[in-house]
Formats: C-alpha cells, sequence, structure tokens
C-alpha cells in the first residue's frame, strides 16, 4: 500500500488545464536543451540551442510579469495623460512634453528596467551599468 | 527589409557537390587546384561563410574563405560582389582587409552573388579580444589602429568609388528616423532620442566613404594589433562621425570598461584620430553620433524582430534579436542622462 499522502500531487491552482502548467513545460524543454543536447552538439548547432534556451526564459518571465508590467504601463501612460505609447511617442515627437523631459526621462527609466527583466536581467549585471 | 527565405538553400546540404564549382571559379586566380575542407563557420545574419583549402599541383595549400549572399534574401542581392570592389579599393588607399581572390555577381555556379578571400589567422570575437591574454598586445594598439583605418578610409576620394554603388545619406537622422517611422512600432525612449538628437546637431565633419559597421566582431586581430576590416556590407557615403561613434556604443563594448570598444577613452580616439587623419573632432560631436548608434542599434533590432513577426523568417535567432530593443532603450536612457536630467 502507498502512503496516501505521498501521493499527493502538487496543487495546480485554479485552471482549466492539467499540469504542468505553461511555465513548468518552458522550464522542461530548457532542461532538456541545456543538460541533454547541449552536450551532444556541434560548436554552431550548441550556439543556437543557447539562443533558444534564452528564448523560452524570456517566454517564462514574460508569463510570470505581465499581469503586473501592464498596469505599471497603464499607471505610467495615465500620468501623461496618453492612452498608448504612440500617442506619447507623436507627443514627443511634436514638441509637446520639451519642458517635461526630465520627467518623462525619470519615469521611462523604470518601465524600461521592467522591459530589461523579462528580456535579459543578467544585462544590468553584466555590464556594471546603474543610473 | 524583405525576402527572407522560408527553406534556405544551402551549400551546406552537400558540400562536395559544391567543391568542383569552386575549383572553376579558382582556376583563373590560383590555376588547376582541388578543394578540400569546405567548413561553415557561424555568425552572420545575411551571409553564408564557408572555410576551405585549395590545393594547386605541387601540393601548395591555399586557405580560403567563401561568402556568398544568403539565398533568397532580396534586398541583399549583389552585397558580396559590391563587397569586394569596395575591399580592392580599400586595399589601395592602405586600409587592412583581407585580399579578395575571386568575387561574382549572379549568375554563377552558386546562383549568388559571392566572394572568395585569402584567410587570415586571427580573432574576431569580441570577449576573447577584451580578454584572453593571447590579445594583450592588441589590445593596448586597438583604439590606434582602429582610429588609423577609419582615417584611411574616410580619406578614399569618392570619385574613386564612383563604379560602386554606393548610397548617400546626407541627413543620417531623418533616413533613420524615417526607417523608424516606417516601422508603426512606437517606443517612447526613441521618440526621446531622436528629439534630443534633433534639438543638438553637431556640424557635419565632412561627407566620405563610411563603413557602416566598424566595430567589434568585424574587426580581425592578430598578436600585434588589428590586421582586416571585415562586412563592408552597408558602406555608404556619409559623414565620419558615424564610424567614430559606432564603435563607442555600448552593445559594442561587450561588457568591456573602456568607452572605445571597451578597450579605451573617447580622448583617445580623438586623438589617435586627429593624428591620423588631420581632422579635429568635438567630443560633443562622438557623444552626439554615439547616441545616434545607439539609436540605430535599436532601430536594427526592431527592424530584424520585425522580420520574424511578419512572417519573413523562422530563425530564433532573429526572433530574439527583437527582445534586445530593451537593451538599446536601456543604454540609450543612459548615453542621455547627463544629456536630459
Amino acid at each position: 500500500m502507498h502512503d496516501e499522502l505521498e501521493m499527493a500531487l502538487p496543487p495546480r491552482g485554479n485552471t482549466p488545464y492539467d499540469a504542468p502548467s505553461a511555465l513548468q513545460l518552458i522550464e522542461a524543454v530548457g532542461l532538456f536543451i541545456s543538460e541533454e543536447l547541449e552536450e551532444e552538439t556541434t560548436p554552431t548547432q550548441r550556439w543556437k540551442l543557447r539562443i533558444a534556451s534564452n528564448a523560452l526564459g524570456i517566454a517564462s518571465r514574460e508569463i510570470q510579469n505581465i499581469a503586473e508590467d501592464r498596469k505599471a504601463l497603464k499607471v505610467f501612460l495615465d500620468d501623461f495623460n496618453m492612452d498608448s505609447e504612440k500617442e506619447l511617442s507623436d507627443a514627443l515627437r511634436n514638441g509637446e512634453f520639451d519642458n517635461k523631459l526630465e520627467q518623462i526621462y525619470a519615469k521611462l527609466v523604470p518601465m524600461v528596467e521592467r522591459k530589461i527583466f523579462v528580456a535579459n536581467p543578467s544585462y544590468i549585471n553584466r555590464n556594471n551599468i546603474k543610473f | 527589409m524583405t525576402g527572407y527565405p522560408q527553406e534556405e538553400i544551402s551549400v551546406g546540404s552537400d558540400p562536395d557537390q559544391w567543391t568542383p564549382h569552386l575549383a572553376e571559379v579558382l582556376e583563373k586566380p590560383l590555376g588547376k587546384v582541388r578543394v578540400t575542407e569546405l567548413t561553415r563557420l557561424t555568425g552572420g545574419a545575411n551571409r553564408e561563410t564557408w572555410s576551405f583549402n585549395a590545393i594547386d599541383k605541387e601540393e601548395k595549400v591555399s586557405e580560403l574563405i567563401l561568402q556568398l549572399d544568403r539565398a533568397g534574401l532580396d534586398r541583399l542581392v549583389g552585397t558580396c560582389a559590391r563587397e569586394a570592389r569596395i575591399v580592392n579599393i580599400a586595399h589601395g588607399w592602405n586600409v587592412p582587409v583581407a585580399t579578395v581572390i575571386a568575387s561574382s555577381e549572379t549568375p554563377n555556379p552558386f546562383g549568388r552573388s559571392f566572394t572568395i578571400t585569402r584567410r587570415i589567422h586571427g580573432e574576431t570575437i569580441a570577449r576573447k579580444i577584451l580578454r584572453d591574454a593571447e590579445w594583450k598586445v592588441a589590445r593596448s594598439v586597438f583604439v590606434n589602429d582602429c582610429a588609423s583605418s577609419l582615417a584611411a578610409i574616410h580619406s578614399i576620394p569618392k570619385k574613386e568609388l564612383e563604379k560602386v554603388d554606393l548610397i548617400e545619406t546626407a541627413d543620417s537622422l531623418l533616413a533613420l528616423t524615417t526607417i523608424y517611422d516606417a516601422l508603426c512600432d512606437p517606443h517612447p525612449t526613441f521618440d526621446l532620442a531622436i528629439r534630443w538628437l534633433e534639438a543638438n546637431r553637431p556640424e557635419p565633419l565632412s561627407s566620405c566613404l563610411v563603413h557602416g559597421d566598424f566595430r567589434l566582431g568585424n574587426l580581425l586581430v592578430d598578436e600585434d594589433g588589428l590586421r582586416a576590416v571585415l562586412d563592408w556590407e552597408i558602406a555608404h557615403f556619409g559623414d565620419p562621425g558615424e564610424d567614430l561613434g559606432w564603435m563607442c556604443v555600448r552593445a559594442w563594448r561587450f561588457g568591456g570598461n573602456g568607452n572605445v570598444a571597451g578597450l579605451g577613452s573617447y580622448q583617445d580616439l580623438l586623438d589617435a584620430y586627429e593624428k591620423a587623419s588631420g581632422m579635429h573632432v568635438p567630443l560633443e560631436t562622438l557623444l552626439w553620433w554615439e547616441i545616434f548608434g545607439t539609436l540605430r542599434w535599436g532601430i536594427i533590432c526592431l527592424q530584424m524582430g520585425g522580420d520574424f513577426r511578419s512572417g519573413r523568417t523562422t530563425s530564433i535567432e532573429i526572433a530574439t534579436i527583437g527582445r534586445r530593443v530593451a537593451e538599446n532603450e536601456y543604454d540609450l536612457l543612459l548615453a542621455l542622462k547627463d544629456q536630459i536630467s
């Protein structure tokens, strides 16, 4: 007889899908690439596999952060009474914010940092660059 | 950018099938040869690059490099052969380049424009050049060598190049913003930078041949210093400041501490360039071109990522370049820090 407690599966939360989750699948493919495939490949293939692995990392971080980052983008645009990045871009180019460039700059920094955290979190530390 | 192939026709599908064609192409410059060790090299989103040996009747081995336009890339048709013409002219003006053995527009056995050059031994991988003990001497003279080579490139009279189909970019910022606007994918950081660049334009330095991609990765060094300037694919007529600033773009420092190619200071570059060319370039002009270059690389990343989004390529490499836009936004904000805040 198996111990019932040992047989209990990790909770999968309130989701209509079965497990593993999208994130877990991405992680599994990432490990398959980095731990199984990479050792059997040529340098060219290894380089491409590393790119594929990085792409999975981006996808994984995006899934985890998109809800919060969407909210932050809305707050950022609301601060300037803008509905979209396009509207803000147009206003910047037309000179409508020429007397507020410092303010725009200060609020763009954390927005771009959010994007970097998803796209390539090692970028900031690797280059030892800070504002 | 249009015309990525859905299915690339590659020499690699059967390298042996192509060796007779290579031998045929090489008969005129090298005599009868047999081709061995045809091996595809990594890197280059727009080119296929191969190394191989050509062995003549007396068993003399010529180590060669074959570059082909990537199949199906309409916007690049003929660029290999055009590049060979520029390289030959640059060689006559003391620019260190690889010796061209053969080149051709289509039609030819490969069905694509190609160039064959002598292989130069050395290193192009930035992280190795920046860090490995082997390149210590090369590092110590690198900024100086680059400044001399740039001065030589910028000194080539335009009339020498009149038979080469080169674009004249009179207003680089306008040309870049036109591309950015056409992409219809606004990034407020880019617009902030464009606004600043428009308001702070420096006086033009001159109009001359500009390499267009002069940076670590396209520069081959040996133990003693810079040996060859590679990848002339986007050479054009423009302001020499474009090449100087491009070397300083943070992406091309590859994590090195120096402002110029991760190795030297702005003043090192400006002093060496003035010594070699006789042209004084103010620091503010260099910084303007660095910010321009950072914006340019950001827009190139956006454009390349767009090729994936539009279905013109399925390349994972191109897809992930689209996500490097954020790095350029970050670098732009850093570069603009002292200018705006």
